[in-house]
């Protein structure tokens, strides 16, 4: 991936200097803004959100930042500072003998709890910035609506903040505890049970005070607070009310122009109705009237001066006729009636002159009102279309921001549920989380005993085994990236296998029935073994060799013993009278001898005290994994459920493969209490 | 072999001392760092013997495949007799034309 390339839309940041490690930049990855640096990853403090949120990753050798197209600041710890996970790494470097519980410790409860703070605070700033309203500035705020959403969320988020930190003091029937406790309920499977058949209340607030303190249903909390941390809304408040707002700058300055327009018209039109003829008031407007004798004048004068013209265009020719003629006395007389032409065609002119000035003026003035007039209807006619379109606009945004409301309300909504759902919801994560944990603890066990084997032939039996009752399906996320496994029972398997330990005539003969039944259904067997290429499905002389090897047999019939038994358990359960048949076969006794001294414990609990070799162990044995004492279900007043049918998934998860060390901890981690 | 608490106080030393470097290299991120502290502090004191101490190793390695190094030791592994061996069985492979089988265990661990 190149650095502020736009290929990776990364936007450009400042160097923030002088600092231990220096911002670069800040980009995208996956959709979310972060911040890239030398070093190693850190939280970046005091960073605006629009800039940078969240952990940015170290320069890769031979990147480079182009300095030109750096914007914006990210802070990060000053010159010298040590980040708090320099600060455990050179601790728990620096470790010794005496020293690295110490270490150890610090980076795991203590660092989990600043974890757990963070989760809480990034979804409490998220809840923060809830709202549904835009004000004036462009911030978002909260109508009283959305106040009691945020009190909502900010109640539950508080009511998890004190789960997570081991704060929250849960009695019996409250919303925790019936949120929990339902959430297991409905869930099923051995957790349910152990809920159900708890002796009393204050047994099963116990149970769920320890399940809500351990690490990973805090783990699986946490994660579900992380998710609601990257839900962001989708809804565009701020850019929907400023389009209302554009609108309404553009409505408000178009009423301003219609408003200067109206008055120009309403002028224009007034100062022409001076132009016009009488119209319904039965008065000829001055102007129209003064126009008018100015036209008749103009014409009259016109044709007085053409007259004149014409006089003294005869006069003229009069005069050169008698000048010719030496004719003097008309000479004389037509020479002063000349003049008098003259004189009469100057003062004419003069007058004409005046009256077509004024006219011409009139004229102009009634043009120009007529222009003003049309200029201003117009602009009047533009200015509705505008605020038309801009009215139109508003509608449009305002529509818009009500959706987007809706949406943000939606969000919101989903939100607070989501809080409310959280520690319900943590309850299948944890426990396929737990499930998840078992199932590979149970293959590391099996990859023990396989290369504990001999020959290829029998570590493919334990390979076999290994995927024999689960289904890997690979989980993907959106872009079809393989991000794991989920296991998925294979409970046609689990359940003819079962059958096949349970239903001999002779009971003792089960086990040995069932390793023959696998390892006649089994073809990856030869597949997994080199020395017989292309051979698929071994062949009975085969099995024989293999059901010879007694040492091989008894350590791999109790292994798929305990393996089908703990399958048909964990999906659809074993009956109390499935347990006495166990109990009373000769493998089945095998399951409770376990030199693990937790089963040891455990059996002493459930008042199975005896040797294993004394006669009354037997009878012991049968009692405690058949105690039909009925109680009361917490959930459901009329149904009884059986107290301490757990014995036999208990003990089989200590004493899983000979009660190795790793097993031990399965017990723990699903949550098992002795009994 | 029984593990003594010295031998016990030398395993956890170790441990924390590489989960530092992974750490500090930023190949685990703290939160990761927390779980497998918190694994290994829940673990290490009901490891009794040497084998659990392999199997313990050998489950961590699953879950956080950064202690193979450690897991080999203890396992007194030979690694390049290791490596040896799986190009014996690589090469048989090829030879049988089984390319998916050879491939298989050139990619296992």
């Amino acid at each position: 991936m190149g650095l502020l390339g736009p290929d990776t839309g990364v936007l450009p940041g400042r160097i923030s200097a002088p600092t231990q490690r220096i911002a670069i930049g800040i980009g995208k990855a996956k959709g979310v803004p972060r911040a890239l640096w030398r070093g190693t990853g850190d939280v970046l403090r005091g960073v605006k959100e629009k800039q940078a949120v969240g952990i940015g990753r170290p320069l890769k050798p031979g990147e480079k930042i182009d300095e030109n197209k750096l914007v914006g600041e990210v802070l990060l710890p000053s010159e010298g500072a040590v980040t708090p996970e320099q600060k455990l790494a050179g601790e728990m470097l620096g470790s010794e003998k005496s020293s690295w519980r110490g270490a150890l410790g610090k980076a795991g409860k203590e660092n989990q709890t600043e974890g757990n703070k963070t989760a809480v605070r990034e979804v409490r700033q998220q809840v923060d910035g809830w709202g549904t309203q835009v004000n004036d500035d462009g911030e978002i705020e909260r109508s009283r609506l959305d106040e009691a959403r945020h009190t909502d969320a900010t109640y539950k988020l508080k009511q998890i903040e004190q789960v997570l930190d081991g704060t929250y003091v849960m009695h019996v029937g409250d919303v925790v505890y019936i949120q929990v406790s339902q959430a297991i309920d409905q869930m099923g499977g051995p957790m349910a049970d152990q809920l159900r058949s708890a002796a009393n209340d204050h047994d099963r607030e116990v149970m769920i005070s320890k399940l809500l303190k351990r690490p990973e249903f805090q783990s699986s909390v946490r994660e579900i607070l992380q998710q609601l941390k990257d839900r962001q809304s989708p809804a565009k408040l701020q850019e929907s009310q400023a389009k209302i707002d554009q609108a309404d700058e553009t409505i408000v300055a178009s009423q301003s122009e219609t408003k200067i327009k109206s008055t120009q018209l309403e002028r224009a039109k007034k100062k022409l109705t001076d132009y016009e003829p009488a119209g319904k008031t039965g008065t000829d407007g001055k102007k129209y009237t003064e126009l008018k004798q100015l036209q008749t004048t103009v014409e009259k004068l016109d044709t007085d001066l053409e007259t004149t013209r014409s006089q003294f265009e005869q006069l003229k020719m009069e005069q050169q006729i008698a000048f010719k003629n030496q004719d003097m006395t008309n000479y004389q007389r037509i020479t002063q009636e000349l003049s008098q032409a003259q004189m009469k065609y100057v003062a004419t002119e003069a007058r004409y002159n005046n009256a077509k000035a004024r006219l011409d003026k009139l004229e102009d003035a009634k043009r120009g009102l007529e222009q003003t007039r049309d200029e201003a209807q117009d602009a009047l006619k533009r200015q509705q279309q505008e605020q038309a379109k801009a009215k139109t606009a508003k509608a449009k945004a305002e529509k818009k921001l009500a959706k987007e409301q809706g949406k943000q309300v939606t969000h919101e909504t989903e939100l607070v549920d989501a809080l409310k759902n959280a520690l319900s919801e943590a309850v299948p994560l944890y426990e396929s989380k737990m499930e998840q944990a078992f199932g590979d603890r149970i293959d590391t066990a099996l990859k023990t005993a396989q290369e504990r084997q001999t020959t290829e032939r029998k570590k493919a039996v334990y390979a076999a085994l290994a995927q024999r009752y689960d289904e890997r399906i690979k989980r993907v996320d959106r872009r079809g990236n393989v991000i794991g496994f989920e296991r998925r029972p294979r409970q046609d398997t689990i359940n003819s296998d079962f059958a096949e330990l349970m239903t001999q005539d002779n009971p003792d003969e089960g086990a040995d029935a069932l390793l023959r039944h696998i390892l006649q259904t089994t073809p990856e067997l030869m597949m997994a073994d080199p020395s017989h290429p292309g051979e698929q499905i071994p062949n009975d002389a085969e099995i024989n060799a293999l059901l010879s090897d007694a040492e091989f047999v008894n350590q791999t019939k109790q292994t798929a013993v305990e393996l089908v038994i703990l399958k048909r358990e964990r999906t659809v359960g074993i009956t109390g009278d499935q347990r006495v048949e166990i109990a009373n076969a000769s493998w089945g006794r095998e399951l409770f001898t376990s030199n693990n001294p937790e089963v040891k414990k455990m059996l002493t609990e459930a008042g199975v005290t005896a040797d294993p070799t004394a006669p009354e162990f037997q009878e012991q044995l049968e009692e405690a994994v058949t105690n039909r004492e009925k109680v009361q279900d917490p959930h459901n007043p009329d149904k009884l459920v059986e107290k301490g049918s757990q014995l036999l998934e208990m003990i089989m998860m200590l004493g899983l493969f000979g009660g190795v060390a790793v097993t031990s901890t399965a017990a723990q981690e699903q949550g098992a209490t002795p009994a | 072999m029984d593990l003594s608490q010295d031998h016990k106080d030398e395993i956890g030393m170790q441990l924390t001392r590489r989960l530092g470097q992974l750490l500090k290299d930023g190949i685990l991120a703290m939160d990761e760092v927390s779980e497998v502290a918190d694994y290994i502090l829940a673990n290490i004191d009901a490891l009794q013997t040497h084998e659990h101490y392999v199997n313990f190793l050998l489950e961590l390695n699953t879950k956080w495949p950064y202690f193979e190094t450690t897991l080999k030791i203890e396992q007194g592994v030979d690694v390049a007799d290791q490596d040896k061996q799986k190009a014996e069985q690589m090469a048989q492979f090829i030879k049988n034309k089984q390319l998916d089988r050879a491939l298989s265990t050139a990619q296992t661990g």
